[in-house]
């Protein structure tokens, strides 16, 4: 038997919150913890606090309509006016998993009492225990062990939910966040994520030859062409990997590199960070070659001859995201030229096989999923514009040509 | 290409050879791992694994 004293404390909680907005029609009640159960407080949503919010939402943000702001907040357990209010019940509970898991049974305890109605009125009710961070595939998964089907039908409506479509398979990682991925010239794939995810895996067998969480956040990597060091973006330094021995030591201080790219010889690597300058710098040495002050957060890409580097970037001006693109001598640091692309949400690079024309990728907000066709620069100076035609499919966040000679096909 | 959740592959004269989405709530790169495949990576909603390949016609 579950300790009632929680259903006691959501049940006070969610009268109380009843009682605040006595004629709204209440279609949400939920608890609102953490995974780990660190606490809980009680949250809700009527039809009519929803519509304010919505209405003061709009004026924020004009570019989504009535019903966009809707649908995102209907179940935005913290964009409520009720959310967190009457919880200091909760207060007592002592934090763990196992608070975690009692939050389903007070649900359901009040579910027995008829505390969120039968029928017909208990459809138009949806109850749940639900994280700050979490998916709408795991939002969906509580519902269903505490709801009748009617009510979770209600809900799909306002979730988005992630279906493979398309010749797709989950193909590896012990990780399930990842944000950078570099390939090795011998079939060897590297990946890092922000929490600490690290991975070396070889292609042909998908087997790990490194696979480890560690503290770091690792918001970058590049895997050397022979695939010995893997140079790992960390908190403010830039570190390098043995994947065979598991030791990383330390590269270089840096700010923390959102993206680093190294050369197709392996003789340079490029670090943009978050807020620091890009710098490249000589692998063998590991001394600074040169910086560039006014490039943050840029999408980089060497040249196939690694004689040249690409910069794409993102600045505010005047309340709009400006991106640009310059073209650097990889050896000196030369700007050979530069380019703006406008209002853009995000930018990236990549060259093509035979290092001739460099592509770059923007998007624009414009309302919720527009994006704008992006430029086609040749490496020439001065750049020449051309119209790559298939551009404009969604916010595009990364990109890569594929070489001429297919990769893994001498295996 | 990866747009927020799909993976797109096109030619050179930008027709589309491929495009597929995975359980990734938002995709963060890609590369061309195997002859006929591309991969992505990105935050998968069902705790991984976060790499996913598409196959290419």
């Amino acid at each position: 038997m579950a300790d009632p004293s929680l259903a006691i404390a959501a049940r006070a909680a969610f009268t109380a919150i009843r009682n605040d907005a006595p004629e709204d029609l209440f279609y949400f009640f939920a608890l609102y913890t953490t995974e780990d159960g660190s606490y809980v407080c009680a949250t809700a949503w009527s039809e009519e606090a929803l519509a304010r919010v919505v209405v003061t939402y709009r004026k924020r943000d004009a570019r989504r309509s009535v019903d966009e702001h809707t649908r995102a907040l209907r179940f935005s357990a913290p964009d409520s006016p009720f959310h967190e209010t009457h919880s200091e019940g909760f207060a007592r509970f002592q934090s763990g998993k196992a608070l975690h898991d009692a939050c389903f049974d007070a649900l359901r305890e009040l579910e027995r009492d008829g505390f969120f109605g039968c029928g017909a009125a208990r459809s138009k009710v949806i109850v749940n225990v639900v994280y700050g961070d979490m998916s709408d595939e795991q939002w969906l998964e509580h519902a269903e062990r505490l709801n009748p089907r009617g009510a979770v039908e209600r809900a799909l409506p306002y979730l988005h939910l992630h279906r493979a479509t398309g010749r797709v398979e989950a193909w590896g990682a012990h990780a399930y966040q990842v944000n950078g991925l570099s390939l090795s010239t011998n079939h060897t794939i590297a990946y890092s994520g922000s929490g600490g995810e690290v991975g070396v895996l070889d292609v042909a067998t998908r087997r790990p030859i490194f696979e480890r969480k560690r503290t770091g956040e690792h918001w970058a990597c590049a895997l050397s062409p022979d695939a010995t060091r893997l140079y790992l973006g960390d908190r403010d330094a830039i570190l390098i990997l043995d994947p065979e021995k598991g030791a990383a030591t330390s590269f270089a201080k840096t700010g923390k590199p959102a993206t680093l790219a190294i050369a197709p010889d392996g003789s340079r690597l490029a670090a943009s960070s978050f807020e620091s300058p890009l710098r490249v710098f000589d692998t063998m040495s590991r001394q600074e070659l040169w910086e560039d002050e006014t490039i943050r957060k840029a999408s980089i890409a060497f040249s196939p001859d690694g004689k040249w580097l690409a910069a794409a970037t993102l600045r505010a001006e005047n309340g709009k995201s400006i991106g640009s693109v310059a073209c650097f001598d990889a050896a000196t640091g030369r700007v050979r030229w530069s380019a703006s692309l406008g209002p853009a949400y995000t930018s990236c690079v990549a060259w093509t096989p035979e290092g001739s024309d460099l592509l770059v990728a923007t998007s624009q907000w414009v309302g919720r999923d527009e994006d704008r066709a992006a430029p086609a620069f040749s490496a020439s100076s001065p750049p020449r514009r051309a119209r790559h035609g298939a551009f404009s499919r969604g916010r595009i966040r990364s990109m890569r040509w594929r070489s001429h000679r297919p990769v893994g096909a001498s295996r | 290409m990866t747009s927020k959740e799909a993976l797109i592959v096109l030619d050179r004269e930008g027709r589309e050879l491929a495009r597929g989405t995975g359980t990734q709530e938002r995709l963060a790169c890609c590369a061309f791992a195997t002859e006929d495949s591309a991969l992505a990576a990105g935050r998968d909603v069902n705790r991984g694994p976060a790499l996913l390949s598409l196959a290419i016609a």
